[in-house]
């Protein structure tokens, strides 16, 4: 039964969970074109759509994942607490940060030149954001893989 | 697929996974099902809850209602009627 949760947890990562970092990394340049006035504001729209929903899809991944640790019983393992945290650390940016900010430059980018302007660096400031979130659970994938102090195989 | 198109998936599937879990529990109780079911569950239930956090629109209420176990996805559906809901838990 655990290779068919860590089936699911591995499967849901690739289609959830990389589609929400390639589109949340396409949007801030966009952004920043958009907001000076040249920007196609659909592709924008459709990035921040591809970002929230795939993102509520990767709910999957961290509750097969904690299904699968109870499974192989290692859920007290040093790199398995590590990982949670960092997990739950890029939830919070990609929920509290990269998504309101994104809906925020989206609601400006028809308005004034004034506002338009104001926002800029919000979008300068979402490429930084962005890139803590994909190193963020980049580094929990490699947790995963080499599982540090772990005895159960390689 | 807007939001409540979503919401309406994860209301159905929160409804008969835990049927389904309990069905389980009184008659043969498969481990493997339990393992394939209860995560199953518990994504569809934290989908509905996120969902209806994250729709600013959404009243004090039905926030309420998306953390009732088994079936607050359709108590959700529910107090947000289709006309108003269609405007509010529609992505534009």
């Amino acid at each position: 039964m655990n290779k068919v949760l860590l089936s699911v947890h591995v499967l849901a990562a690739i289609i959830f969970i990389g589609p929400v970092t390639v589109a949340a990394s396409m949007f801030p340049p966009l952004a920043r074109r958009a907001l000076e006035g040249d920007g196609d504001v659909g592709v924008l729209r459709t990035l921040h759509r591809i970002s929230r929903g795939y993102a509520i899809g990767g709910i999957v991944v961290p509750v097969f994942g904690l299904a699968l640790a109870i499974g192989m019983d290692v859920l007290g393992d040093t790199w398995l607490i590590v990982s949670i945290v960092l997990t739950l650390a890029a939830a919070l940016v990609l929920a509290l940060k990269v998504i309101p900010d994104q809906a925020g430059i989206l609601a400006g980018v028809g308005a004034d030149e004034g506002t338009r302007a104001a926002l800029m660096p919000r979008a300068k400031a979402l490429s930084m954001v962005t890139g803590v979130f994909a190193l963020l659970w980049a580094v929990v994938v490699v947790l995963m893989i080499v599982r540090p102090g772990s005895s159960t195989g390689a | 697929m807007d939001r409540r198109t979503g919401l309406k998936i994860a209301a159905a599937v929160e409804a008969v996974t835990v049927v389904l879990l309990f069905a389980n529990l009184f008659t043969a109780h498969w481990p493997s099902v339990a393992a394939l079911l209860g995560p199953t569950h518990g994504t569809a239930y934290l989908a509905i809850v996120i969902i209806t956090l994250s729709t600013s629109g959404a009243s004090t209420r039905s926030k309420a209602l998306a953390f009732v176990p088994g079936i607050g996805g359709y108590l959700v559906l529910r107090s947000e009627p289709d006309t108003k809901g269609a405007e509010i838990l529609t992505e534009r």
